[in-house]
This record gives structure tokens, sequence and C-alpha cells, in this order.
């Protein structure tokens, strides 16, 4: 008996390759020769190999058996013991399979030949087929099938498998979705099926003709997902891990994929300060683990750490986004997982035919949040004016009420309180009236009946317009029997709702793997992306006159964009074009000289339309990979990364109006940066199944240097008109430039163990050394995970046959943070800082102490706990459940000094912080028959930090052990966003003044007779408020939902997030609630206090005295009343897509495999508690910029076509 | 055949573990700071090759951080001269005319700045704090080996460097003790004063009494002036550096304010002599206070990339700044008409206030015109400096010789030496005033008559008259002003005059400081 020697040969050919590898692998010195080009990478791996479970993707036409099982062998590491005398028996096989498990093909192999195999182990062997015909009953009628298997919207499928049930005996469909089954006994029943569907069973009795149809598997618990260093089964996996699959992003459309993450994942919480295109969400999650490093998570782009940012990449290439969230599932990634990690897939080809897809959209991009309630009529805001200098006089000054009133009208455009020097009003009159009139008629307080409006313009009408957002993509993918292929093309054009905003890309990729022997593969991930933006930098909020918002939301309404002359109309230049208003007395009026209350002297107008802030982002990133099989379990591989960015900024102040023009004549700003990250990850896998014990090993090793340069200069003094150039500037206003460099090196291994797919265990171990620190460079990372499927006990399995599945799950582990701030990147020693003085040509060094180091300064730590449960339940309700506990220690802390110290604070690894919390995530398949398919999936998690120590000198008696940061009083055993404000106390029924709450100390009871220390009186001087623990911001709900519907050939899905309790400042609120005049005023004031409306809480408009309620208070900008503290619930209809797909009769008419039109809304609904107020701009609820960047609103019109 | 296999095995598993360790690029981790980051390993290797490469470039900073730093930096705090302004408005003097929004407002109206919570207490705070770190960061490198009590041809670099620290530090902690405790000869001297730090190693210090720091100020300034003197930069050409007659300043200013006469009127004496020649006529009158000349004692450069723009001290007091605050922005001062009426006719410091009923002045950027109305002040209305582009970007004075002329005068005029006052008096009103005959008062209404001088001369400067008022326990009652739109406060000395120590940034950190004020 004479055996294929296929082991041996395996042996000696992968020993070969292997020194191949090895003489590739780059040693330290080669390695910062590197570039994109000598790449060669990884993947993945193997990882999840038990009995018959691998995957194989196979097509034979009438193709030897011996050739078929030499590819199982090679796809699937299942050897075949076959006796030569056999070979010359073999029948040729015809199959086409894709993705399928072993145990489903072999049958298909065998099912026509004289032989059947045995599987003992890695070994399947053959033995002839033992001519049963006698035992199986004699069936008297044999005949024919033929049919069409086709998925629940009509699409036919390829390769799906047809087999009588209880024989070996079946076939394929072919790639019209048809199959013929000759011999078919009558009353016999074929399963269907085919990955990524349910398993059907059909009764064929007399039928010879099928149709059949294929449900989408909702909740695959087979899913295969991306996991660190390697993929995994879902069940098998003892981590917490959420996944989002392509369709989650594509039915959104967004510019880039973190901001498709809302209401997806339980236990992330994204935060967008600016809806400004293209600029990623920020993502937390669970909670915040660090106070002053990094809280953001990880990224991982086809396995390896991707640091271009998620716009880099076209969310039409991304095939599943899993984020990761506990110790089991990320401590193998050590010092960079600590805040969780986002796995990010890109997609590949698949087996069938090349396949050709276009997506096109066209869209209409507005406006998604509405502005705060501003009063925008000019008459309104003439009454409201009178209103408060006739308050103030009346009750203020003592006038009598016929005074006040006439006082009023006569001394509108003047009148400032107490002076009269003139008000914000600046002397622009919109209306025409009678000679010798007030505007407002002292009897009424109303704008007089005779007035006729001379001009007005609407400035939001001016600065905002719904833009036409258009994204064509289109991708060819396909696989051959050793290699696929995905290549794609990708191109957004986004220009905003609001004038000098945009944001475009254009994007290939290509995707390639291949076998390059039966033991060797390799492939490259190569993209490029060009990603431009026009995003001025005064739209992230702030009162600046580089703020779009703030002009169209904080100034009068009064004031007109053009220039009018005596008769309301647009002043015209010598060449006829509208003269624009400056603010410096262009327009006329019959009060005197014109001017806004502030910004003058510059047309928004013209600056927000010729200034520019331009980023355009050149990318290009690599990934490649090797991977060699030998000695039958092992897998070697070795991957490496490049992600290179090349960025060019620019931002040019016209010369011809806005503050630039007028302080530098000019002035342009350029600056070059140039990134690289290198990751060498090198793998060595081992798996093995003995029985119902399967095991699988990795050690590895990975290197990542990141390195920076920069270059930047401003000139000023412009010469030509609209030419924004750095050869237009004549003088030098600063050239600097720097670089920076990091690296980080680690070495790890991960053994995962199952028992009979019930028994499951997992552990870690990851050591990583950083540039960042000396000291203690070095850090262990490790984690244990378990988990137990219930479900399959056969306890549960006899007597609940309503578990679908269920299995419990809990790790424990270590991860690190070695986030710190690039500021503090050299903590491990003082530092010093060199700069320049005096003018920029005659400069001399100027030095300085800037930083206090710690040689000891290490890695933030978090212990993380999870404890899981997952469900699946009359395999149609299904959900997880996820506690964890993360408590992070040697907090990489900013001690704060005293302000007399002279320093500030320095960065130590102090104190504690502790996040718990709970996810859930439920789904139901309400509906699952083929014409109509309805599910559900709702998700929330909840989340609390407390800080649990903090060091001695920030402990003060004053505040029960606590310190100050700004809005928050931080304490142990607090929660961490502990709101810390003044209180408002509604009107003062006296004065009318807006009051605050205050608490007595000692030495205030001299001035209260009667009261004690500790009792809470109101005042109306801000300065004698006092601040109140005011409980967290934190929201007790953050989550959402999501339904798809499938009828016949129409498809709808709808996504909602929202978010529950919390609190959240609006100091856009607190801006247009203040008191001066000229500014923007937010309607509520118009329902303002008075002696006849006694009930209000809003004071009175007292113009010329502060009044307390939502101005802040003591002085600085920094702390507020709880005046504009807002409940932060929300509610976001994200997106809706529906679709209609044409039917395969008329698509084939048209040459097209498939065609789906649709209609994709996004951020079509959102309100929250109060009108203009956006919870998502901020996590903590404080820290939010006043007249900042509203989220946008797109309605898009879709062909998704596959030729 | 076996032997084979197994062979195969053990160099497979050794290739494999090379591979891996070919990564191993531990040496690549060490990654050490580049570019405008230094280590203090290498500023001390530095100091000891060659001290100048190190202090030299530490004294520059100090120096420039009156312009360049304060603890917090907004549009109403750029710089130390700014927030002295801030000081300015609280006052009898200065009149906040027209109001650009909130800005200044708060500060015109008294309205919490000494309480412990309210921002500007923890701004004056940790600014002058900072000054006093600079200072003693430059201390603290001096080589200790050096010995520095007379010249010898190679130390008086770091005889200098240690003087203008000693200068700085001096400074910093006479304007701590102006805010943040009593006049010295109105009960402060008495009560504590504030944290006194000698040098940077520990941050938590317990306020030490006001004696101690005062004496501290006076040996450190006194020392400064004997340095720069035995270095031989009592008085250097420019007029941007700290030099011997800087610490004079620091001396006298000292000295007056607790009491020591001889002391003050004889650091003031010194300083005349140094500067003989004061601003004429034209440069008073026309050049807003910017010329880095004559009687100029320090001061600062300007330039595009340095200046603080529209928000600087020229950004809110020139109304001819187009953009600036003080400027077409509107944010206008006037003097109070109860002082005005005070200057002579014949006085021509009465010319840096508008007489007439408004004059009009045109921008010339936007060609807009405005009226700028009565009392107002042209004091600091420069023209566009050459070279710049708009009219906010100035030189700026810190201190003058008028300053000292005043402080001998008073010095002598306190401690009883009515003659020497009434000619040292003269020696400013004389150049002020040709028609000014020299005074004949004696006692109180001498001290008055040299009060009345000094708020006239250094009008809206340097925050003089908040600290005059506090020093002379005078209160601010703007009650009787016919000018003053806002009245309602009457701030009473010494409680008024003296802040609070900060709560945040100081009290609820430093757990050894033991008394607040009051």
């Amino acid at each position: 008996m004479k055996y294929v020697p296929y082991l041996r040969e395996a042996v000696k050919i992968t020993v070969n390759a292997m020194a191949a590898v090895l003489s590739m692998t780059p040693r330290c010195p080669l390695t910062m020769k590197l570039t994109p080009l000598a790449v060669f990478l990884l993947v993945l791996n193997t990882y999840a190999e038990t009995s018959l479970a691998q995957r194989v993707s196979i097509r034979a036409n009438n193709v030897p058996l011996e050739n078929v099982l030499r590819e199982i062998r090679k796809q699937s590491g299942y050897d075949f013991l076959i006796k030569e005398e056999y070979l010359s028996k073999f029948r040729p096989v015809s199959l086409a399979v894709s993705e399928m498990e072993v145990g489903t093909v072999l049958p298909l192999v065998f099912a026509n030949q004289q032989f059947e195999y045995s599987v003992n182990g890695k070994i399947i062997t053959l033995v002839p087929k033992r001519t049963s015909k006698a035992s199986l009953p004699v069936e008297t009628v044999q005949q024919t099938v033929q049919g069409t298997v086709k998925d629940e919207t009509g699409a036919l499928i390829a390769g799906a498998s047809i087999y009588i049930k209880g024989t070996q005996r079946g076939t394929m469909t072919n790639d019209d979705g048809r199959f013929v089954l000759s011999d078919v006994p009558a009353g016999a029943t074929l399963v269907i099926s085919n990955t990524g569907y349910e398993t059907r069973e059909v009764a064929v009795g007399s039928q010879t003709a099928l149709t059949i149809t294929l449900t989408t598997v909702s909740q695959e618990i087979d899913e295969v997902v991306v996991v660190a260093y390697g993929t995994a089964k879902k069940k098998d996996f003892t981590g917490s891990i959420t996944s989002v699959s392509s369709d989650d992003i594509t039915q959104q459309q967004v510019s880039t994929v973190s901001q498709a993450l809302e209401g997806k994942v339980a236990g992330i919480q994204l935060t967008s300060p600016s809806g400004q295109p293209g600029n990623d969400s920020k993502i937390r999650v669970r909670g915040m683990g660090s106070i002053n490093a990094s809280n953001d998570p990880l990224i991982v782009v086809d396995g390896a750490v991707f640091n271009l940012g998620l716009s880099a990449l076209n969310p039409d290439d991304v095939e599943s986004i899993v984020v990761s969230k506990d110790a089991a599932a990320n401590a193998i990634y050590g010092s960079r997982a600590a805040n969780g990690l986002i796995l990010v897939t890109t997609k590949k080809g698949k087996s069938g035919t090349p396949k050709i897809g276009v997506d096109l959209r066209w869209g209409a991009f507005s406006q998604g949040v509405p502005d705060m309630e501003v009063v925008r009529d000019p008459g309104t805001y003439y009454e409201y004016t009178w209103q408060g200098i006739y308050n103030y006089m009346r009750y203020k000054q003592g006038y009598t009420d016929a005074d006040a009133r006439q006082y009023a009208s006569d001394n509108l455009f003047t009148a400032n309180g107490a002076s009269n020097t003139g008000n914000g009003l600046g002397n622009y009159m919109n209306y025409k009236i009678p000679e010798g009139t007030t505007l407002i008629d002292p009897a009424t307080g109303k704008i007089r009946t005779e007035a006729a409006l001379l001009y007005h313009d609407s400035w939001p009408d001016y600065f905002l317009k719904t833009a036409l957002r258009q994204e064509y993509n289109t991708n060819i993918s396909g696989a051959s029997e050793k290699t696929d292929y995905y290549v794609s093309l990708g191109m957004l054009k986004n220009p905003s709702y609001v004038m000098g905003s945009e944001f475009n890309r254009y994007s290939a990729r290509v995707n390639l793997n291949t076998q390059i022997a039966s033991w060797l593969k390799g492939g490259a991930n190569m993209s490029y992306s060009k990603n431009y933006s026009n995003a001025p930098t005064g739209y992230t909020g702030g009162t600046t006159n580089t703020n779009i918002f703030t002009f169209m939301n904080l100034f009068a309404p009064t004031y007109p964009i053009y220039a009018y002359d005596a008769n309301g109309q647009i002043i015209r230049d010598a060449d006829g074009k509208p003269v624009y208003d400056l603010g410096t007395n262009q327009t006329y009026s019959p009060y005197g000289s014109t001017a806004r209350n502030a910004f003058n002297g510059y047309s928004p107008a013209v600056y927000f339309e010729k200034d520019l802030t331009e980023t355009t982002n050149d990318f290009f990133s690599g990934r490649g990979y090797l991977e060699a099989k030998f000695l039958k379990d092992f897998t070697l591989k070795a991957d490496v990364a490049v992600d290179n960015s090349y960025q060019n900024y620019l931002e040019y102040g016209n010369n011809e109006s806005g503050s630039d023009a007028r302080d530098y004549e000019g002035r342009i700003r350029s600056a070059f940066n140039k990134a690289m990250t290198l990751n060498l990850t090198q793998l060595l896998t081992w798996n093995r199944s003995f029985g119902e014990h399967t095991l699988d090993a990795l050690v590895g090793h990975e290197f990542n240097k990141f390195q920076s340069d920069n270059i930047n200069g401003t000139k000023y003094k412009m010469y030509a008109l609209d030419n924004p150039s750095m050869g237009n500037a004549v003088r030098v206003l600063d050239l600097t430039g720097g670089d920076e460099e990091r690296t980080l090196e680690g070495y790890f291994s991960r053994v995962n163990y199952n028992y009979a797919e019930k028994y499951y265990l997992s552990a870690s171990l990851r050591t990583d050394g950083s540039s960042y620190f000396r000291g203690n460079r070095w850090g262990t990372f490790w984690s244990l995970g378990g988990a137990y499927r219930i479900g399959e006990e056969n306890f549960i399995k006899d007597n609940a046959d309503w578990i679908t599945d269920l299995r419990l799950r809990g790790s424990y582990g270590v991860q690190g943070n070695n986030g710190v701030p690039v500021s503090t990147r050299y903590a491990w020693t003082n530092t010093y800082g060199l700069s320049a003085v005096g003018s920029i040509t005659d400069a001399e060094f100027a030095l300085s102490a800037n930083t206090w180091g710690d040689p000891s300064i290490t890695w933030e730590s978090n212990h993380i706990v999870d404890g899981g449960l997952d469900f699946r339940l009359w395999n149609r309700f299904y959900g997880t459940v996820d506690y964890f506990r993360r408590k992070t220690v040697d907090l990489l802390l900013s001690v704060s000094y005293p302000a007399s110290a002279g320093r500030a604070g320095a960065l130590r690894n102090v104190g504690k912080l502790l996040n718990t919390g709970l996810e859930v995530d439920l789904g139901v398949d309400i509906i699952r028959k083929p014409d109509l398919n309805w599910s559900f999936n709702i998700n929330a998690s909840r989340y609390r930090t407390t800080l649990l120590e903090i060091p001695d000198n920030m402990k003060s008696s004053g505040l029960d052990g606590g310190y100050l940061s700004g809005n928050f009083l931080r304490r142990e055993g607090t929660d961490y966003f502990n709101l810390y404000m003044y209180r408002y106390a509604g009107v003062d029924q006296e004065t009318g003044l807006g009051m605050l709450y205050k608490k007595l100390t000692e030495a205030d009871l001299a001035n209260y007779p009667g009261k004690s220390v500790g009792d809470v009186v109101t005042t109306t001087v801000g300065s004698e408020a006092t601040r109140f623990e005011l409980g967290t911001s934190t929201p007790d709900l953050v989550g959402g939902a999501s339904t798809t519907v499938r009828y016949k050939d129409f498809d709808l899905g709808v996504a909602v997030s929202y978010q529950l309790g919390g609190k959240v400042v609006s100091r856009t609120y607190q801006y247009i609630t203040g008191q001066s005049i000229g500014r923007g005023v937010h309607v509520d004031l118009l329902d303002a206090w008075t002696p006849e409306n006694t009930d209000s809480n809003i004071p009175m408009r007292m113009l010329g005295d502060t009044n307390f309620g939502s101005q802040p208070i003591g002085g600085g900008e920094g702390q507020y009343s709880d005046f504009s503290l807002f409940d932060a619930d929300y509610f976001n209809l994200r997106s809706i897509n529906l679709g209609y797909r044409l039917s395969s009769s008329l698509t084939q008419r048209l040459h097209l495999q498939g065609l789906r039109v649709y209609v994709a809304a996004d951020n079509l609904y959102f309100v929250s508690a109060k009108k203009g107020v956006d919870p998502r701009q901020v996590l903590d609820g404080v820290s939010v910029n006043p007249f900042n960047y509203p989220q946008t609103k797109s309605i898009s019109f879709g062909l998704n076509i596959s030729l | 055949m076996k032997m084979k296999r197994v062979t195969q095995h053990i160099a497979f598993y050794v290739m494999g573990i090379g591979m891996l360790a070919t990564g191993a690029c531990s040496s690549q981790l060490d990654i050490d700071p580049t570019g405008n980051v230094l280590t203090e390993e290498a500023i001390q290797e530095l100091v000891r090759k060659n001290p100048d490469q190190v202090l030299e470039p530490m004294l520059n900073v100090m120096e420039a951080s009156i312009n360049m730093y304060t603890y917090s930096n907004s549009v109403d705090s750029r710089n130390f001269p700014v927030i002295n302004l801030l000081l300015s408005l609280k006052g009898n003097d200065m009149v906040l005319a027209n109001r650009n929004g909130g800005w200044l407002v708060s500060d015109y109206e008294l309205r919490a700045y000494r309480e412990q919570s309210t921002a500007r207490v923890a701004l004056y705070w940790g600014t002058l704090y900072k000054y006093v770190y600079y200072a003693n960061e430059i201390l603290g490198l001096i080589p200790a080996d050096v010995d520095l009590s007379a010249a010898d041809g190679a130390n008086e670099k770091l005889m200098r460097y240690k003087a203008a620290a000693l200068t700085m530090r001096a400074y910093a902690y006479t304007y701590l003790m102006w805010l943040y405790q009593d006049d010295y000869l109105h009960g402060g001297k008495d009560k504590p004063g504030v944290p006194l730090h000698l040098d940077n190693n520990d941050p938590f210090k317990d306020r030490a009494p006001s004696e101690t720091v005062w004496n501290q100020i006076l040996a450190d300034a006194t020392e400064a002036v004997r340095l720069f003197n035995a270095a031989g930069y009592y008085r250097t050409d420019d007029r941007t550096d700290i030099d011997g007659t800087v610490a004079e300043v620091v001396l006298a200013r000292a000295a007056l304010t607790i009491g020591n006469w001889e002391t003050a009127s004889a650091a003031a004496g010194r300083v005349m002599d140094a500067y003989p020649t004061l601003m004429d006529q034209v440069q008073y009158t026309t050049s807003g206070m910017t010329l880095l000349d004559n009687e100029t004692i320090f001061g600062y450069a300007v330039d595009a990339n340095s200046s603080k723009g529209t928000s600087s001290f020229v950004g809110w007091m020139n109304p001819w700044g187009e953009g600036g605050y003080g400027g077409s922005q509107g944010s206008w001062v006037a003097i109070d008409q109860r002082l005005y009426d005070q200057i002579a006719e014949t006085d021509y410091r009465k010319l840096n206030f508008v007489g007439e009923d408004y004059i009009e002045f045109t921008y010339p950027a936007s060609g807009t015109t405005i009226q700028y109305p009565k009392y107002n002040s042209t004091k600091f209305a420069a023209t566009t400096l050459e070279g710049m582009t708009t009219a906010y970007y100035q030189n700026e004075i810190y201190m003058r010789a008028s300053e000292m002329i005043l402080v001998k005068a008073e010095a002598e005029a306190r401690s009883g030496n009515d003659a020497a006052a009434q000619q040292t008096l003269f020696e400013l009103v004389s150049k002020r005033d040709p028609a000014y005959v020299k005074s004949i008062q004696t006692g109180d209404a001498l001290f008055e008559e040299i009060q009345l001088h000094r708020r006239i001369e250094l009008w809206g400067e340097g925050g003089f008259e908040f600290y005059d008022n506090k020093r002379w326990n005078l209160p601010v009652d703007r009650n009787g002003s016919p000018n003053h739109p806002y009245k309602d406060v009457v701030l009473t000395p010494q409680k008024d005059y003296t802040f609070q120590l900060p709560l945040e940034s100081e009290l609820l950190l430093n757990p050894n400081i033991t008394e607040q004020n009051p």
C-alpha cells in the first residue's frame, strides 16, 4: 500500500519558502528604507478550525476528483488518505461552492463517486462505497427535478447546495441559480442550503420544477467576524464585540464611516462638534477611561493600526466594522487598546463571475438641526428694544409711565441704559416713517402703523442654501480559483449648505489575494484617497468674526447685508455691482451714521465667500502580507503596512474685506505636513483539533513607527485680488516647522481552546515598549476569557427547543493606554522650549522651562471585567447583554499646582477612574416569509464614570475633598461629570431682575439675620451667588434602533438614534438671552417678566443693567448658571432607505445583473429638549462652543447597478 | 528519515523565532526631543559649557513676558499693560465713555473684581507668579560656584542675569503686595503677605508676613542695583531690557510704598540723573506714548508678529486704530471732567483730551468718519508706525522718568522736606506747563498738589491711579462727576482695594495657605 506523499512534499516546500520569507523580513536598518512596494503581508488566519467547519471555495467543471481533493486540502488543511488503486476509478467533478464548510462540500464532491469517506481528526480516509442500495427502500418512481433558487429579494443564488435528505446525493445551483437533479425518488425531501441563508427543506412530491426562496439569516450565530490578529466565529469568541455590516453603512450617506456608527453599536457614544462634511465623529467606547491621555479607540484597518483617520476611507469600500470592547477582545493590542478597538475590513472579491457594481447618488444637502429660535423680524426687534429702554427708565430711573414711553420712543436709537452715547441699533432704520414722528408709537409701544419697511436682509437666507451632494462609486470584483480581487473607484462631491464649506473625496482601491503555491498565500490592499475640504476654522463655534453662524444668529436682524440708500434701494458702485454694508456708515439712516455693534469694517458677505481654509490630504495606504502554512497545523504570516499622508493646508484671508484685509492687507498661511506610519507584524499560529478539543495558539511581534515633518508659514500684504498664493504676498509673518516621531514594539501571544464547541477559554499576553516612556518603558497586558454555550447542552436541547442558542461569556484583563498628548510626549524628562523674541528679521533666542518630567512615567492601565449573555430564542428573538467594569489605574493625570508655584500641571501616574455600564442589543425577526421579511433591532447602553482617587494636594477641604475643573466639581467617589454650577432662581418680583441661589456661610450671617449656615437664599448680585452640585451630565441611556422590511422587490431600512437623560449647556442660548442691544434675541425673551407679566421666568429686559440669569458669572466666560442648562435627551431619525429592485426579467432585458433604485434620507428629523440644542456636539455636556456648525441633513436619489 | 523530519522541525522553529526577533528594534524606542524642545540634561550641559547660551535666552523670555504672558489670555487680558488698564478703569479719573458690547463694562462698573471666585483675582495672581517663576528659573541656573561679589572681567554677564532676575522678582512681588494685601502704611504691615518663592522647588507655600515680603523686595532690588552697577549695566542704551535703572524704579516704588522715604527719593533721584530729558510737547501730545526714547526707562518694541493686535494696550487705548477695540470698535475712554478741569489751560497735558464738543476722524482703510467727543482721550492716539499695517501695532512704555520725579517729590514731601519736594515737582510740571510757577504749598497741601500732578501725568498708564488711591487711602467716588455715566459704586479703602486670594487656582490647590483676605 503506497500513500500519496502529500505531507512530506508540503514540509519540504514550506521550509524552503520560509527561508525566502525570512530573507525578506526587515531587520532594523532595513526598516527605515521600506516603501509600500516592498510589502508582503498577512492576513488572517484560520483561526477556528474545528471539525469540518473550515470553509472552502471551489469552482470545478469536469475536473478530476484528485485535483478537487488537492484543492480542499490546500484550503482546509485536511489530508486525504487514498489508496493509489482508487485513482483510476475517480470520476470528474463539477461543482461551484463559495465559502462553504467542508462538511457540506464533501457529500457533494462524492455524490457521484464510488467512494465514501470517513473523518478521523484531520485525516479523511476514502473507502469504496458499500452497495447499500439493497438496504434502502426501493424507490419505485425516480424523476428528474429542476429548479431555481432565489433570495427574498428575487436575486438568483449561485452555488446553493441541494441534496436529497438522507442521502449524500446532491448538486449545486449554477450561476443562474438553476439546478438539475436526476433520479430523485418520489416523496423525497430536498435540503437546500447556502451560506448566509436559512437552510430549507422542500418536499418534492410529484413536482419536477421548483422555485425555492431562501431567507437571509438575520443575525447569524455562525457569523465570522474580524477580531484582533485574525477572525473568529462570533459564537466561538469570548470577547464582547459588535459588528456593523456594509449594508448598515451604505444605507446612510455619510462622508466618513465614523458618522455611520451613530446609534448602531451599544456601548459607544459619538460626538461631532461640527457639521462640516468629512469631519470624523469622536468615538468613545464604554465611557471615558482617561482624563489627560487619549480617549480615542484604536483603529485597525485590514489588520494594521491606521493613523490616517477614518475619513481617508471610502465608506463604500468597507465590508464590515467591528467594535471590540472588552479585555478578552482587545488586550492583545496591549498598550493601545484600553479605549476600545475599531476593526475595519475592506471588501474582497468573491468567487463567481466577475461583478461590476455601480452606485450613483444625487442628494439635497441641507441643515439638519434647526437653529435656535431667534427674532428675525426687524419690527419685533425694534419693539423689543423699546421695551428694554422703557423698562430701564420706568423702573430703574423712576420715570413716570408716560415719560418713560416718550423717552423710549425718542431715544430708541441712542439710549443705552445710563449712558446715552448710542446703542447697538447703530442707527440702522429699516422703516420709513412720516417726518416728525417716532418709529415706535409711545402710546402702544408698537411700530407705528404708517411705518413702511424700506429694507430687510435675511442673513440665513443669504448664507445658507440647499447644496447638491453627488456620490459615485464603482467597483469590480471577482475571484478565480487562486486569486480574488476587488478594485474600486469613488468620488464624493459634498458642498455644504453653508457658504465656504465643502468636502470632496476621490478614492481608489485595489485589494488582491492570491494563492502563490499550495502552501503560500499573499495579498495586498492598496488605497489612495484625495480628500479636499474647505472648512473655515471659525465655523467650529465661538463669537469670532470668522464664524458665519455668529453673524447669522448673534447679530440684530436690523443690520443689512447690502448698503441701502434713503429710499431703501441697494446702493450700487460705478460698475453697477451692489455695495455691501460694512457696518461703517455705508447704509443711510435719518439718525446719523450707521454702525453695527461689533465686527465692523468688513462685510461677511465678501469674506466668507472669498476666504479659504483648505486642507488637501493625499492618503496612500498599503497593506501586504505573505502567509505560509507548514507542518500542517502552523501558519506564519508577515505583514507590512505603510500609511502615508501628505497634507497641504492653505488659509487665505482676502485683501478686500474682513479683518485680514484691514490688519494685514491680506494674509495667507500655508502648511505642509507629511506623515508616515509603518507597521510590521509577524504572526505564527497553530491550530489543532483532537477529538472534541480544539486549540489554537498565536505568537507574534509588532513594530510600529510614526514619523511626521511639517513646515508652515504665513505671509501678508497681498497685491492682486482673488489670488490666494504665497507669491502674491510680500511680508513674512512667521515661518516654522517641526517633526515628530514615535515608536512602539510589542510581543504577544494568545491561546484559544474549546471543548465540543461548548466550553471556551482564551488567554492573551502582550508586552509593549513605547518611546513615550523611558524608566518604565515596558508594560505587560493580559486577559483571560471564557464562554459557555449552555444552549448546546443536551438538557437544554432536549427540554427547551425554543432556545436556539444561549451563551454566557466572561473576561478579565489589563489593557494599557499610552495616548499621552503630543505636547507631553517627553513627560519622562524635564523639558525646555526654544522660541523667538523680537521681530521676525531680528529674532533672538528665548528659552523657558515647559514640562516637568517624571522619569518613571508609564502607561495607564485599564482593568476590565466583562460579563455577557448572548441568546437566540425561537430562532427569532436574539440579543446580547453585557455588563462591564473598567477601572483605570495609574492615570496619566495632569496634576495641578497652585498658581503661586508658577508652573502649570505636570503629567503623573496618579489617580484612579472607574467606568461601569450595561449594554443591551436586542433583535427580532418579526416576519420571515419568502415574500415578506421584517426585522427590528434596538440597542441601549448606560454608563457612569466615577473618580476613585486623586492626588492629595487636589483634595480641597473647602470642597469636601474635591477640586474644581471648569463647571465640574470632582472628588473621590463622585461622578466624574458632577456639574457644579450656579443656579438660576427665577425673577425677583420686586425688581424684575434675575436671581441666583446662594448658600449661606458663616461670614454671610451678619447680612441675613435669622438664617443659619447652609440655608439657601436668592440674590440678584452675581458675585454673591454660590455654586451647587447638580449631578452628572452623563446621559442615562444612549442607543439606537433600526428596522428592515423587505416585501417582494421593495426594501426599506429605517434607523434612529436617541439619548435619554443627561445635561447639556447651550452657550448659544446664553448669548442670545443677554441684555445688550444689537445682538440676536431669543424669542423666549419676548415673554420677559414685567409687572404685568409676573409669571415669566425671564428677567425683565432692562437695557443698561446687568441682569444675571443667562450671563456668565464671575467675570469669566467659563462659569454659567443652569439658566442655559438643558436636558440632553434627543431623538434623531438617522436614516431611511427605501429601495426597489427591478425584476430579473426587466434587468435581463437591460443586460444588467441587477438594478436597485432607492431614496435615502439622513437625519431627516431631529428633536431635543430645546430647539437648536444638539447634545451630540459635546460629550461632557459643558465644553461646547456657542454658535457652532449644525449637523446636516441629506435626501438622495440613488441607483445601484450590478453589471 | 525520521531523523530528518525532526531536524526540519527544529530548523523551522529556530527560523520562526529568529524571524520574530528580527523586529526587535528596541534601540528605536529611544526618541529624544528634537526641534524646539530640549531636555533639562541638555540645558545643564549647555550651562556648564557656556552659561550665556542658556541664560541670555531665558532672560529674553522673562523680559518679553510682560508683553507676552498673562495667566488668562483673552481679549481684555492680553498682557500686563492691558490688565493694568482694567485697574485704571476702577478709579475716579478714567471714564468708559463709549461701550463696545460688554467689554470693560464690568471692570468700569466695579462688578465682581475682588472676590475669591472671580476670574480677575486669578488673572493678576497667576500672571505675577509666572514672572516670579521665570526669575527663579534664571537664579537657579546661575552656576553656584562663580563669585559675583565683584566684577572680574569674566563674571559680568552672570551678574547681569542675576540682577535682572532679582529685579523681575521684586517687580512682581511689588504688584502682588499692592493687590493682595492692604497698603503697608494703612494696616497692611502686620498682616500676611503672599507666598514667597525664592526658588522653584516647593509649590505649596503659605503666605509670608507682609514685612518679610517687602524686605525681600527691597533686598532683591538693592542687590540688583549693585550687581548692575558692578557689571556695567546700570544704564543700557536699549530701552527694552532690564538694566540698573529698571531695578532702581522697582526699588523706589517699593520704598515709597513702605514709607522708606530716603531710599525712595535716592533711587528716584539716580534714575532722574540717568534720564535727564523728558518728552517734549510734540512727543507728549502726538506720539501716543510709544517712543522708546528720551525718558523711557523700560518698554517694548513691537512688530506685527509679537503685537497683541486689536486687543493690545494700544489696541484698547488708541482711538485711531481701525479694528482696535478702543479704536473703530468703540470702547472709548475719557478723562473725568473733574480732573480735566483741574489741568491748567497752559498745561499741554490737557491737549491729550478732546477739548471741543467733538473732533472728527476718518479711518484710512474703510474711509469711515467718526465723531470723537469731548473729554475723550487722545493720549494714546498714535499714528501708524512705519512698516506696520495698522495703528495699533505700537511700542509700549512700561516705565518712564516722569514717574520717578513724582516719586521723589512725594517721598520728599512725606518726609517733611517741602522745599526739596517743591523743587522736584517743579522739574516735572514746568516742562509740561510753561506757565507753571514753583509751588509754595507745604505739608498736606503740597502732598495734594503732588498727587494731582501724578494723576494728570500718569493718567491711563500702568494702573497707577488704582495703586495710588490705595497707597493714599483715598476712595473712589464718582458722584459729582458730570461725565461718569456710572456712579453707583463707591470704593472704600482699604478693603475694596485688596483682592482676595484666588480660590480655584490657589486656595483649593494649596493646602498650606492658612488665611484668606476678608
